[in-house]
């Protein structure tokens, strides 16, 4: 522990507690008798405690926590990466950038941000259709997707999509031929995945807002397809 | 790390969607998932890193993991992380429970049984 | 063959994610008869005996490569390539090359 010393701007900083990045055993052990002893009171209660002490201490600020809700709740979602979609269906060129270099292609839109760093795109052919999980935890592409939809994030999804992804798409609609290979894709720490659904038929001549429309978040992960556009009622049929 | 967290290919989950799932859903279904959800963001990077994060929940015991909500997972990842780092006491954490828990129930008895 | 398993019992039988990869790549291929497990367990053998220093799952590794040149089963050369594709990707992060492969296909059938 000796020498161990963060970066500080202010060097009257004397205290012992700075941000010490390494593992205190008995901490530790302390930390997870209490966290046992309260673990069956009302969740609510628990999350107000540990935002109100942290608040306290100077180590949380309450409105900079409202503010990263509001972005992930009300800015960030899959609208972003419908408009990415949208955008490599119109332009050839875009798709072709976006399949070799998502990262950069995705930029280009605006869409960055934590949890996307390393971003790589899936085309779904009439061959192949991709599908993504998490089956550690829940990385899932923030900047584009938003935050996962809490099936994502499911044991039943992360368990069973990598061993029977065909029964799994079909309890979401998604019923594919069985000449349609099915790829499973795990996201982890270092890679994020988008998968590009099929342009669906009937879209001839749509500017990219109205096919963005067309482009869900379930399509994006690879569950679903994409929508397919009303037909025009053109007079009685 | 061998714990439950790594269950690809586990039989036995049942079903994956909702039965009136429609594609949409509300990114917060309670209150507290949204502040537990913000305290993650507003701390990771300043106090513990995304692997450390990743480490303290699949150290959630197994039967939590698999029985609590999924914000409540976070909940005890970040509160262990925190102590570790001595950020925070236990003892402090206790009584700062205890003392909101007394004053929501004081508040209760004020407001009578509405 | 089971005093050349590692004991799982152990809390740590796997010091890195590649020797479980590796460990459950060999027993996969042998549970699809693509070779008697004597077979791999004599270049096991020979293996660590050749090396004593080398770490077990290197050796295991090794023995494996060997195995599957042997069978036929992969050629040396695309093997190498492969190896080579994989640093190359690792080293130039940022140029998105299809690195990846997906953690299960589901293939198509008929057509």
């Amino acid at each position: 522990m000796a020498g161990q010393h963060d970066d500080h701007d202010h060097d009257d900083h004397a205290h012992h507690d700075h941000p010490h990045h390494h593992f205190h055993r008995i901490h530790s052990e302390a930390a997870d008798a209490l966290l046992m002893s309260i673990a069956d009171i009302e969740i609510s209660a628990r999350v107000k405690a540990l935002e109100e002490l942290l608040t306290l201490k100077g180590l949380v600020d309450p409105a900079a926590l409202d503010a990263v809700v509001d972005l992930y709740e009300n800015q960030i979602g899959p609208k972003n990466g419908a408009r990415v979609i949208a955008r490599a269906w119109s332009d050839p060129a875009y798709k072709k950038w976006l399949l070799e270099d998502p990262n950069a292609a995705i930029a280009d839109l605006g869409f960055t941000g934590a949890q996307g760093e390393n971003m790589v795109a899936l085309e779904n052919t009439d061959g192949v259709h991709n599908v993504v999980v998490c089956t550690l935890c829940s990385c899932y592409p923030w900047p584009v997707l938003g935050l996962p939809p809490v099936w994502y994030k499911s044991m039943p999804y992360r368990t069973r999509i990598v061993r029977d992804p065909r029964s799994v798409l079909a309890e979401f609609g998604t019923v594919l031929p069985d000449t349609t290979e099915i790829r499973v894709w795990d996201s982890n720490s270092e890679v994020r995945y988008l998968v590009v659904p099929r342009r669906p038929e009937g879209t001839q001549g749509m500017d990219e807002a109205a096919l963005a429309g067309l482009v869900t978040r379930d399509s994006m992960i690879g569950v679903t397809e994409a929508l397919t556009p009303e037909p025009a009622a053109e007079g009685a049929p | 790390m061998n714990s439950v967290h790594d269950c690809g290919g586990f039989d036995g989950f049942g079903r994956v969607v909702p039965e009136d799932y429609d594609g949409r859903e509300p990114v917060f279904k309670e209150e507290w998932e949204r502040r537990m959800c913000g305290l993650f963001m507003i701390t990771i990077g300043a106090h513990y890193s995304d692997d450390e994060f990743r480490q303290s929940r699949e150290r959630l015991e197994p039967v939590k993991y698999l029985t609590r909500p999924y914000y409540e997972q976070w909940w005890f990842a970040v509160a262990r992380l925190m102590m570790e780092k001595g950020l925070l006491t236990p003892e402090e954490f206790a009584r700062h429970l205890a003392a909101g828990r007394a004053a929501a129930g004081n508040a209760d008895i004020l407001a009578g049984d509405a | 063959m089971t005093e050349l398993l590692p004991d799982l019992d152990r809390p740590k039988a796997f010091a890195a994610p590649w020797e479980a990869q590796a460990f459950a790549l060999v027993l996969k291929l042998h549970e699809r008869g693509l070779f008697e497990w004597p077979e791999f367990a004599a270049r096991l053998s020979a293996e660590i005996h050749a090396h004593p220093d080398q770490p077990y799952y290197v050796c295991w590794h090794e023995a494996a490569v060997e195995l599957l040149v042997a069978k036929g089963l992969v050629e040396a050369s695309a093997f190498l390539d492969q190896a080579r594709a994989v640093v190359r990707f690792r080293a130039s992060d940022h140029h998105h090359v299809a690195h990846t492969t997906p953690i299960a296909v589901d293939p198509a059938r008929g057509g």
